[in-house]
């Protein structure tokens, strides 16, 4: 099937070289997050920026930070995707760069793509989270779903991949189900280089998730903190960088 | 929606305390925040404030694109703000608090003209305060700065979001004159 490119935001120069000036440094500010559509979400003390160095060789990554508060969010959001009934992401983040270790208690959502009307009261498809591992240092993500369970509407699974220690590449494939319980959700961590489709990290299958259509937005960030997050790592910045989105292939890097 | 019941017992309220307030309403038909011209207050309970004392419905089940609210129940306003910073609002501050312990009453303030764009919860975004944090009414928050239409949204946090039972009473409460045009108001 045809490869669809959907977005390609670097977050810093790289959807934004062809804007700077030749032969000039490229300066991180707010220009580079300007390519988002849906614009910066900074709230409660929530802090986006953009800062140098970038996180693939580039010049410039986003900063992201929360303030105290339970309701904080500092993100970028795309509002590009269509009701998107398969929905491939990828983003680089660098979680431990400004944040001390993160305990038993601490979660943060990095990432939340949404429907756009409510289905048994949840428009998130998907939301991926930080989390902490029983070792000091070293982290993993865990990610929150719409799933038909006759209750809650909501399912969690965490990756049993740790997250290196500084850059980590993340992709996930996220499909709606088109039949009863046939949607997925695969995804890799620091997926070997090249462009063909490796065997996932890991991944979900059997999610009976079409009552929530496709992805309409997108927020690459921090929100969602847990209340330890909020008063423990408030102000402590997490770094992304390269995201990208596409309907059908593989991302890859 | 309010019930004749809790309507009169806010109108009662009203005249305690010299403010005019209604507990709030949903996307479609939100409550009011009636003009005043010094510090005011408005209360609720999203557990009891439903249809025949039932908790309310959950109306914005994602705010801003990266806040999962689903399935709390949830109370929403409508209001006209003039711009921060001048005579029309020289409140600084809008504030939530509650005696529910269980409850992290939050609160989410966004632009929005329509019911979908309540529902929708933004983009565009606006801002979001809870028990700890209220919302900053001043010129520097360019979010919620420029005199227009806002909605807010009463609930619980993200966190808490995903629970039926992520409910409680609140009180707004704001420091000084926020007059806001009336809206349009139904009782169910």
């Amino acid at each position: 099937m045809k490869s669809m490119q959907m977005k390609a935001l670097a977050l810093a120069v790289l959807g934004l070289a062809g804007f700077g000036v030749a032969g000039s440094a490229m300066a991180c500010d707010a220009t580079n997050l300007a390519a988002w559509n849906g614009g910066v979400a900074a709230i409660t003390g929530g802090t986006v920026t953009a800062v140098a160095p970038g996180l693939d060789a580039s010049a410039c990554a986003m900063s992201s930070s929360l303030g105290t508060g339970a309701t904080s969010q500092a993100s970028v959001i795309d509002t590009s995707p269509n009701n998107e009934p398969r929905y491939r992401f990828q983003f680089l983040v660098d979680p431990n760069a400004h944040v001390t270790n993160l305990t038993a208690q601490d979660s943060v959502a990095l990432f939340t793509a949404t429907n756009q009307t409510a289905a048994h009261g949840r428009k998130t498809i998907i939301q991926v989270f930080l989390v902490p591992t029983s070792t000091a240092g070293i982290d993993r993500i865990s990610f929150s779903y719409s799933c038909n369970n006759g209750t809650t509407y909501r399912c969690i699974h965490t990756s049993p991949v740790n997250l290196v220690s500084g850059v980590n590449r993340i992709e996930f494939d996220v499909q709606m189900a088109t039949s009863g319980a046939n949607g997925s959700i695969r995804y890799w961590i620091n997926a070997p280089a090249g462009g063909t489709e490796p065997a996932p990290s890991d991944s979900v299958t059997g999610i009976d998730n079409s009552a929530w259509v496709g992805t309409k937005l997108a927020s690459l960030g921090l929100g969602t903190p847990a209340p330890h997050w909020s008063s423990a790592h408030h102000g402590e910045a997490v770094l992304f960088d390269t995201f990208d989105s596409r309907r059908q292939t593989y991302i890859g890097h | 929606m309010k019930n004749i019941a809790t309507l009169l017992l806010a109108c009662t309220c009203v005249s305690a305390t010299g403010f005019v307030y209604a507990a709030g309403g949903t996307c479609a038909a939100p409550g009011t925040l009636s003009p005043t011209n010094a510090a005011g207050t408005a209360s609720g309970n999203t557990c009891t404030d439903g249809t025949g004392g039932t908790a309310t419905a959950n109306q914005v089940a994602t705010y801003c694109a990266g806040q999962d609210l689903s399935s709390q129940p949830q109370e929403v306003y409508k209001v006209s703000l003039a711009a921060a910073g001048t005579a029309g609002r020289t409140a600084t501050s809008l504030t939530i608090s509650s005696t529910t312990a269980s409850f992290s009453a939050s609160m989410y303030l966004f632009p929005g003209t329509t019911s979908t764009d309540c529902a929708t919860g933004g983009p565009p975004c606006g801002n979001a305060g809870d028990k700890t944090a209220g919302i900053d009414l001043t010129t520097a928050d360019a979010n919620v700065a420029t005199a227009g239409t806002y909605y807010l949204v009463i609930g619980a946090n993200q966190l808490e979001a995903h629970a039926a039972t992520a409910c409680g009473d609140y009180n707004l409460a704001w420091n000084n004159a926020l007059p806001v045009k009336l809206q349009g108001f139904s009782v169910q």
